[in-house]
């Protein structure tokens, strides 16, 4: 068993990160929508302790961020530094025990926060317990991804994007969730508030953005032969998302109770973020330039596409939300959830993208059905674009009765109620798709037709 | 020649999310308006009520910030009834700080000088617009919740 769980078979750890992060997402999803459902009808599941509204909104947020994206972008990310030096991982069974760790607290994670045991911070919410073993994950993942840099023989901007985002990640745990003193939470009042507002910006742009950048500029430069960024421009990209990120938080307390200096360095830092996200789609263009038909020969690159321009329109929305103007209006409506599923579904979109081109360099087998990840192509982005689309306009719509100051709040809710059933429908058909997804994943694994082995590889060039 | 340039954006991240941690949490915490702040201490029966509401999710829906542009102007019922502008005050000492990001439900930041005890124990009870109700909650619990919500002034 222990031999099975920690073995040294080459990509082993990829494939079951990949494979990890294709079922808690169809679990995400899943949870994601019950969300969306209890949104459009308060009642449902009502009488369920476990499924009830505030704590299924728990499970889901921690879902989507260490389940899926986390195991996904993990997954790319070691098949991509793996390849530096074609001689696979510095080591699999660390990188497994990381897995172990992780699948351990994912499942502990679920079934704490829908008991009601929650430390009550957003993106924060599950126990210290989890967080210790998150965290420990997140030292060994870095551990192997700097040991396996340190073999491969040239300079790449997207690899140094990637161990950007493995070194921010256990920093982000650090300080955001306060794991520094971890049986207690060290932070209080507006501390806690801007820790937590920390965290939440921490994880998209410290984590979860340099490594679906630095996996994506692999995978195309690969794919194109053309590569993405240069030097300069990944350097830029790396220090960007860094020292941006890392301020971008007390942006969402515009007009709020933290200083007003506080307010303005974070409304700057919303905006300042649209840079490194506008050179890491500007790198991804460049790898395309020219051939841009493999965008219709390969869903993975559609998806990967789709997703970088949800990052993008994500990071412009938050940048507006921030400003003073916008901010009276939109701030704490459900524009500021639209954004949310933005910038994570972009995210998750890059994850999966890279996963379906990286899924035949992971098996050794082909992908097993081109048009059922069509499908879910379409699915993502038709459902994916009605919830946000749907949101946004009732967050909009909200703001706008909020600031005549003459309808009472329960009757602004209710005039949205109809957009929030509409963001339902599209968050089922967001679902629908990922289970598309993992059916597919299923059946490559299952009966993919066998790749040869020179062709798994994946040479990169990197830019000058 | 990679080995050194993988070094120096860790050092890069490392330093850089350092400062922002720094400047963006530490340094508003040493702001006169925030250290000045000082916490009010719960009875006991609150105190499990505000445990009742961070393990319910409540702050998912529920603010508690009344942000300055919408003080005395922004209306839950009746108009400017959402109350004064929230201050570092009103969160000192609270651990998890139940600021909240999403408004489905109205702010609560000054829910009790708007809202009677035996209101507040209907609302959870049989829930109303878009709050579900919360029949699965004991009556201690929701006695403890109520006497929390009480202490929102």
């Amino acid at each position: 068993m222990l031999a099975w769980m920690f073995t040294d078979e080459r990509w082993s750890s990829v494939r079951r990160f990949l494979y990890a992060g294709t079922v808690w997402g169809v679990l995400a999803l899943a949870y994601e929508g019950l969300v969306a459902a209890q949104r459009a009808w308060p009642s449902l599941l009502a009488d369920l302790p476990w499924a009830s509204h505030g704590r299924v909104v728990a499970v889901a947020a921690d879902l989507w961020v260490f389940g899926l994206l986390s195991h996904l972008l993990v997954g790319t990310a070691l098949r991509v530094v793996g390849q530096g030096d074609r001689e696979g991982l510095w080591s699999e069974p660390l990188a497994n025990l990381a897995l172990w760790l992780w699948t351990a607290a994912q499942l502990l994670s679920w079934w704490w926060l829908s008991a009601g045991w929650t430390r009550g911070r957003l993106f924060a919410e599950a126990p210290w317990p989890v967080d210790l073993l998150r965290l420990a994950g997140a030292l060994l993942l870095y551990w192997v991804v700097r040991s396996t840099l340190a073999r491969a023989p040239r300079r790449d901007p997207a690899l140094a994007l990637v161990a950007s985002g493995f070194a921010g990640l256990p920093l982000v745990l650090v300080l955001g969730k306060g794991l520094f003193w971890p049986f207690d939470n060290p932070y209080s009042g507006v501390l806690d508030a801007l820790s937590q507002a920390f965290l939440q910006a921490g994880l998209l742009w410290l984590w979860a953005v340099p490594v679906a950048g630095g996996v994506t500029l692999y995978v195309l430069s690969a794919l194109t032969g053309r590569p993405g960024l240069s030097q300069g421009l990944g350097f830029a990209a790396v220090v960007g998302l860094a020292s941006f990120g890392a301020l971008a938080g007390p942006g969402q307390f515009v007009w709020g109770p933290v200083p007003f200096w506080v307010q303005t360095v974070g409304a700057v830092a919303c905006g300042l973020l649209v840079l490194p996200v506008a050179t890491l789609v500007t790198g991804a263009v460049r790898s395309l330039e020219g051939q841009w038909r493999i965008l219709g020969d390969h869903p993975g690159v559609a998806f990967t596409v789709a997703g970088w321009l949800a990052l993008l329109g994500g990071v412009v929305a938050q940048a507006v939300a921030s400003l003073a103007g916008p901010s009276r209006m939109v701030s704490m409506s459900l524009w500021e959830e639209a954004v949310r599923l933005l910038l994570v579904g972009g995210c998750g979109a890059v994850a999966v993208g890279c996963a379906y081109l990286l899924l035949p360099h992971a098996l050794g087998r082909a992908l097993a059905s081109r048009g059922l990840a069509w499908r879910h192509l379409w699915l993502g982005v038709a459902g994916w674009t009605l919830a946000v689309s749907s949101l946004m306009v009732a967050g909009l719509s909200q703001g706008a009765v909020w600031a005549t100051g003459t309808v009472p709040f329960a009757h602004a809710l209710q005039a949205v109620r109809p957009l929030v059933a509409l963001s339902f429908t599209g968050l089922l058909a967001a679902w629908m798709g990922h289970a598309v997804f993992g059916w597919n994943v299923f059946l490559t694994a299952d009966s993919g037709q066998p790749v040869p082995a020179a062709e798994q590889e994946l040479a990169a060039v990197a830019g000058s | 020649m990679l080995k050194d340039s993988v070094g120096a954006v860790v050092r890069l991240v490392t330093a850089a999310v350092l400062c922002g941690f720094v400047a963006s949490v530490l340094l508003p915490a040493l702001d006169p308006a925030v250290r000045a702040a000082r916490a009010t201490p719960l009875s006991h029966q609150a105190a499990r009520g505000r445990w009742v509401y961070v393990r319910e999710g409540c702050a998912v829906c529920h603010t508690q910030e009344v942000r300055a542009v919408e003080a005395r102007f922004g209306m839950v019922r009746g108009a400017g009834d959402i109350g004064e502008a929230s201050s570092p005050a009103q969160y000192a000492g609270q651990d998890p700080a139940l600021v909240g990001r999403l408004r489905l439900g109205p702010d609560l930041t000054h829910v009790a000088a708007r809202t009677s005890a035996q209101d507040l124990r209907t609302l959870l009870r049989s829930g109303k617009g878009g709050m579900p109700p919360y029949r699965y909650l004991s009556e201690a619990e929701v006695a403890d919740l109520v006497a929390y919500l009480l202490t929102l002034r």
